[in-house]
């Protein structure tokens, strides 16, 4: 992911409005770490998006159950959805999943991991309407 | 999803992470071969859970007074540019003016794909309002993006899309 220089600049002028606020606080590292935070997760999505591979299940239905139930946990019941939707590929191909596919369900799944564990009510959230709604 | 106790030590980060892993791999028929890729794999796990501490501690410690909070954003969401980046945004090369009219259309949220950061600040009017000073954008996965993924990851071809291919009756 790059960021642009639009995106840069604003950051500035949020962080420089921050710093006024609270001149307290090493503002500077916490984003430091934030990027750090951020940079694992994408080495560690990446890393199992190029070598994953299909393999057939071989999981009782009982089994298959309670593990949908942690994916759906972790990474939404849509893209649950779309995981067992494409498992069928493992039968009938040699071929590699998607490579963005796979990449997106790494980086949310490790993301949504470490984050539950960090500040599970840190959302913004904005609804049709455009409100945004805090938690 | 729900929350969880956080692991505080590297053996339960692990142990947490790949058994919730191994779940994910069953659901989708995906495995990570090989004893050396898995090896290294919890290799990565490492600077992971440090990066996850360094960030974690402060959040709840030094940085709370200031009400800095890690920034999410919940699925199904509106694309707002104010507080998300798009995650694929420097993917996308803009052929014609298709592309362009697209991005002009409300764009929808499927999930995050890291962290921002967001100060909450009551504004001193009456009524008090609470606001959301963004500190640093959170990046996202657009609908658009996923539906480009899965078209991708669609890999197996009908018999009869073959035998289009190949010309053959």
């Amino acid at each position: 992911m790059h960021r642009t220089t639009e995106t840069a600049q604003k950051n500035l002028e949020a962080i420089s409005t921050i710093l006024h606020l609270s001149n307290f606080l090493p503002f500077p590292e916490l984003l430091e770490r934030v990027n750090t935070f951020n940079a694992a997760i994408s080495r560690s999505a990446s890393f199992l998006a190029e070598k994953v591979i299909y393999k057939a299940s071989e999981a009782f239905e009982e089994g298959i159950q309670d593990d949908i139930v942690v994916t759906k946990d972790m990474i939404g019941g849509r893209l649950s959805d779309m995981l067992a939707a494409q498992a069928h590929n493992a039968e009938s191909s040699t071929s590699r999943p998607g490579a963005v596919f796979l990449r997106i369900i790494f980086q949310i799944f490790i993301l949504n991991f470490c984050v539950s564990e960090i500040d599970p009510c840190s959302v913004i959230s904005v609804n049709d309407a455009g409100k945004h709604i805090l938690y | 999803m729900q929350a969880s106790l956080p692991a505080t030590t590297l053996r339960d980060f692990k142990i947490s992470l790949v058994k919730k892993l191994a779940s994910i791999f069953e659901v989708s028929s995906w495995a990570l071969p090989g004893a050396e890729n898995r090896a290294a794999f919890r290799m990565l796990l490492e600077p992971l859970f440090e990066a996850r501490e360094a960030l974690r501690i402060p959040m709840q410690q030094t940085f709370g007074p200031a009400n800095m909070e890690v920034a999410l954003v919940e699925p199904d969401m509106l694309f707002i540019d104010e507080y998300m980046e798009d995650a694929f945004a420097s993917d996308l090369t803009p052929l014609d003016g298709t592309m362009l009219e697209k991005q002009t259309m409300p764009r929808r949220v499927v999930c995050a794909w890291g962290v921002g950061l967001k100060m909450k600040k009551e504004s001193t009017g009456e009524p008090a309002v609470m606001r959301v000073l963004n500190v640093l954008r959170t990046p996202v996965v657009l609908e658009s993006t996923l539906d480009s993924a899965m078209k991708e990851a669609s890999p197996v071809k009908s018999l009869e899309a073959l035998q289009a291919e190949d010309g053959r009756p």
